[in-house]
């Protein structure tokens, strides 16, 4: 009996893999919704204008749509930049326990594809769910070990699964995506010192273009080592891969149904401290308010310092990896949007004031999505909450998505054309690739941004 | 300087730049530059890099207007692609350099980077070959904090260090400031790529040509305000920590900076074949000039145990052979030499020497990358005994003869730029004009 490699049945997988079950499809769904609107809300963030300001007036190559705008850029850094829209306000996504974000490299790598050989709305999601798929399971293969040696998973499995939807999606045969991930896992990237910095989002936005072009490559005859994902990526960043953790079920069990769609615009280890401060802050009675509390103790899980140990951040970027900064909102606006971790809010008085107050604790005990929040009144007492698991345990909501759909995406295209793209991508026939373009792109009358075309 | 401190590397680096650097390190960047000209522009015949060139054919051109104010567009408009072919051209035929601790060929991705800037940018020769220098400086010091821990985890350097010393190459020739230069070299932390698995295969070249590319990309957004980390090679979590566990591993990097140079130890290839395999062709043409070994029945090539893993396999394709002992060894027994034509796309791989096996065998007593050839006869008792043994280790000193092998190649590919090709980077460090030697690699 010859055994194949774990890379060799995940081609397989890639080429053959039937339709997902139900289960799968909704969660490939919601993470398209979830991206779409994302790459509406950030497509003019700087992180991605500087992004196409550097690369896109020097590459060349076919065109690919930059979501929410207008002009055309190289494909390679249509899917650079979202893949940062996505990701850059860390409101994405989050498998546990590898904290993978699987939408930001692979649905953008997706889209190219699809752009590029106008692909119908089953086959764009068949290869967005594969894609992610493939990289949950290649993260979970890895345990911790490269995430605690300073890996940033999403950057160092990224483009294994972006290669793996973008191959799905030009029909690659299997031998070609078997090169493709190859030559994909030859290039994962991103160290955990990127967080709080721009460089945090390029990593998923580089993984979205080095897997579509590892595709391309590989189409294109160019060939690397058979099994390169668990003798070049796994072994090098994490000494070895449990590829019975990779290939177990593959096909019938599909792990992205427990893919979880960020409530909160921040790290997601800080999602329980969140959870826990706004709900003291909406059981407030008998004269409790925000202004007369005077110490926050919060005991987390270790990776949650690690992660999010920013005391006194600068910057909107930093703010979404300070656990102070997120129990401060929590506790004085309840919620934990984008706005929460805008530079305005960063700097604000009473957040400054908040934030101080904070300690943080750590209780080796704590799970990941575990928190225990005490919170002490000017006049001695105390009021406790333990989270055992944060909100996002199951995911937002149906409605809750529609919220956080509306509020990233109302804006620039309009309530209506933003209530039809969720529509056409939660219900019915999905939408192909030209028609998800046109409904996320701006309207006809609004004039680009800043009057230059990529900056 | 006690442990590493990305800003003061920096500033090193920048300072250095402007300063000058020693005639000594200017003629021998020279030197490597000459030969990475050379193996460039031979390896755009090579079928491997044909392929990588037609895999992303480009379909438009960028608007010139926003090249950045005193420049003007050159035929070579797309710098990453430009960086990519040129490095993964120089190294596809294993023909460039090297330097031996780290396995890097430091010359073929930090002149591609230079290229592609100068592609962009009105850069002017001096600045270019400095840049170079300061390039290969910068790749060895930084590859050698992570041999052989990095190495041994199976990280391909030349994907690893030279996305970082690629992108201060871009920098110091776009603009060399203090801000664009450290988030360079932050931006180039996060883009590091490639593992020792490829090897042999049409990946190496790839990753080396992607490791510039993602250099020049890293400068040119730190260029337009791209924000990254300032200490991303030494923080907690950064770079070092996560390729050795120590995030302390590039304390010494920047010692003496400037002052002494290990670029002068990079070693420009005689063959055409991993670095690693140097010493057994000589050991096999030190035997070929007796006659006691024309007799044998075997041979084996003893190497040191980390060697035997690399150069033991068994050759599918010409890419393969530039790793294999045993190719290698059969071609300079058969034909006194081993040069480009035995990797050919039609070379017959053979590895026996007229039918006759070639063994590798590892062995503790030989210390890298000493490699000891024996040629064997069996004896009536079963067993065999040595008629010949020659051993061999790494020969430095090409020089003498780069610019024979850089005027054979270019006499191959370009016998009417030769002259004039040759002239231009001798006069690097005189003359304002670089096009002529960005217009023979990048086109």
């Amino acid at each position: 009996m010859i055994l194949r490699s774990g890379t060799s049945r995940l081609a397989t997988f890639v080429r053959e893999a039937e339709p997902p079950d139900r289960e799968a499809k909704v969660a490939g769904r919601r993470a398209i919704a979830n991206a779409f609107a994302l790459m509406i809300n950030a497509c003019d963030h700087p992180a991605a204008r500087r992004a196409r300001g550097a690369l896109a007036d020097v590459e060349t190559g076919p065109s690919g749509t930059v979501i929410g705008r207008r002009t055309p850029a190289p494909l390679l850094v249509a899917a650079l930049s979202n893949g940062i829209s996505v990701h850059v306000e860390d409101y994405d996504d989050t498998c546990l326990p590898s904290v993978l974000h699987p939408s930001a490299p692979i649905i953008p790598a997706a889209l190219a594809a699809a752009e590029f050989v106008d692909a119908s709305g089953e086959l764009l999601l068949e290869g967005a769910i594969v894609g992610m798929e493939v990289a949950i399971r290649i993260a979970d293969g890895l345990g911790t070990r490269a995430r605690d040696r300073g890996w940033h998973i999403t950057g160092l499995v990224g483009p294994i699964g972006a290669a793996a939807a973008a191959g799905r999606i030009l029909g690659l045969s299997e031998q070609q995506v078997l090169h493709a991930l190859g030559i994909a896992a030859s290039q994962g990237a991103g160290v955990v010192a990127a967080l709080g910095t721009m460089t945090k989002s390029l990593h998923p936005g580089r993984a979205a273009a080095n897997g579509l072009e590892a595709a391309f490559l590989a189409r294109a005859g160019v060939t690397g080592p058979l099994d390169g994902i668990a003798t070049g990526i796994a072994r090098a960043a994490a000494d070895w891969l449990d590829e019975s953790r990779v290939t177990a079920q593959l096909g019938n069990d599909w792990r992205i149904s427990s893919n979880r769609l960020k409530p909160y615009a921040c790290g997601v280890v800080s999602h329980p401290a969140i959870d826990a401060a706004t709900r003291i802050r909406s059981a407030f009675n008998n004269g409790e308010t925000v202004q007369t509390v005077t110490h926050v103790q919060a005991g987390v899980h270790p990776l949650v310092l690690d992660a999010m140990g920013i005391q006194r951040p600068q910057t909107n970027l930093q703010a979404k990896f300070s656990i102070y900064h997120c129990i401060a909102v929590g506790l004085l606006d309840g919620v934990g949007g984008p706005e929460e971790f805008s530079l305005e809010r960063v700097r604000s008085s009473d957040v400054r004031r908040v934030r101080e107050l904070v300690d943080v604790n750590i209780e080796p005990a704590c799970k990941l999505d575990e928190v225990s929040l005490t919170v002490q009144f000017a006049d001695g007492h105390l009021r406790n909450v333990h989270i055992d698991s944060s909100t996002g345990q199951g995911g937002l909501t149906d409605s809750g998505l529609e919220t956080k759909v509306h509020e990233l995406a109302d804006e620039r295209i309009g309530r209506e054309r933003v209530s039809y793209l969720l529509e056409r991508t939660l219900q019915g026939p999905p939408p192909s690739a030209t028609e998800l373009v046109a409904l996320a792109g701006p309207p006809e009358n609004q004039v680009e941004r800043n009057g230059d075309n990529h900056a | 300087m006690s442990g590493l401190d990305s800003i003061s590397l920096t500033d090193r680096v920048i300072g250095t730049y402007r300063a000058g650097l020693p005639s000594h390190v200017l003629e021998r960047t020279k030197e490597l530059i000459l030969n990475a000209v050379a193996t460039t522009v031979c390896g755009r015949e090579n079928q491997a890099w044909r392929a990588l060139r037609d895999a992303w054919p480009p379909e438009q051109r960028p608007d010139s207007s926003r090249w950045k104010s005193g420049s003007e567009p050159s035929t070579h408009s797309d710098p990453r692609r430009t960086a990519l072919l040129v490095a993964a051209a120089a190294n596809v035929d294993d023909f460039d350099d090297a330097d031996i601790e780290t396995l890097t060929h430091p010359t073929s991705v930090n002149l591609a980077a230079a290229v592609a800037a100068a592609s962009v940018s009105r850069a002017k020769a001096n600045d270019f070959l400095s840049a170079v220098a300061i390039g290969c400086e910068l790749e060895l010091r930084l590859a050698r904090a992570l041999s052989p821990s990095a190495l041994d985890r199976g990280w391909d350097l030349n994907g690893v260090v030279g996305a970082i010393s690629s992108a201060v190459v871009t920098a110091l020739l776009v603009s060399p400031t203090q801000e664009v230069v450290l988030g360079g070299i932050g931006i180039g932390a996060s883009s590091t790529l490639g593992q020792l698995n490829q090897a042999g295969t049409m990946l190496k070249p790839f990753v080396i040509g992607k490791a510039a590319a993602n250099g020049v990309s890293a400068a040119l957004l730190s260029d337009h305000g791209f924000t990254s980390s300032a200490t991303a090679l030494e923080a907690v979590r950064g770079l070092g920590q996560a390729l050795t566990d120590r995030r302390e591993c590039f304390d010494d990097a920047a010692a003496s900076f400037g002052h002494e140079w290990l670029l002068e130890q990079i070693i420009v290839k005689r063959y055409p074949c991993g670095i690693v395999l140097h010493p057994a062709i000589d050991a096999a043409l030190q035997l070929r000039r007796g006659d006691a070994w024309r007799t044998a029945d075997s041979f084996t090539v003893r190497c040191h145990p980390l060697s035997s893993g690399l150069i033991s396999r068994q050759p599918g394709d010409p890419l393969q052979a530039k790793l294999s002992a045993a190719y290698c060894v059969a071609a300079a027994l058969r034909d006194g030499g081993v040069d480009l034509r035995h990797f050919g796309h039609e070379a017959v791989l053979d590895c026996s020497y007229e039918g006759r096996p070639i063994h590798v065998v590892s062995s503790e007593a030989l210390r890298l990358p000493e490699v000891e050839i024996a040629a064997l006869k069996f004896n009536q008792r079963g067993g065999s005994e040595a008629l010949a043994s020659e051993r061999s280790t790494l020969k430095v000193g090409l020089e003498d003869s780069v610019m024979g092998k850089a005027r054979r190649l270019l006499g191959h590919y370009l016998p009417d730029q030769v002259d004039s090709l040759v002239e231009g980077i001798s006069r690097l460090d005189r003359d304002d004009d670089v096009q002529l030697i960005v217009s023979a690699v990048g086109r």
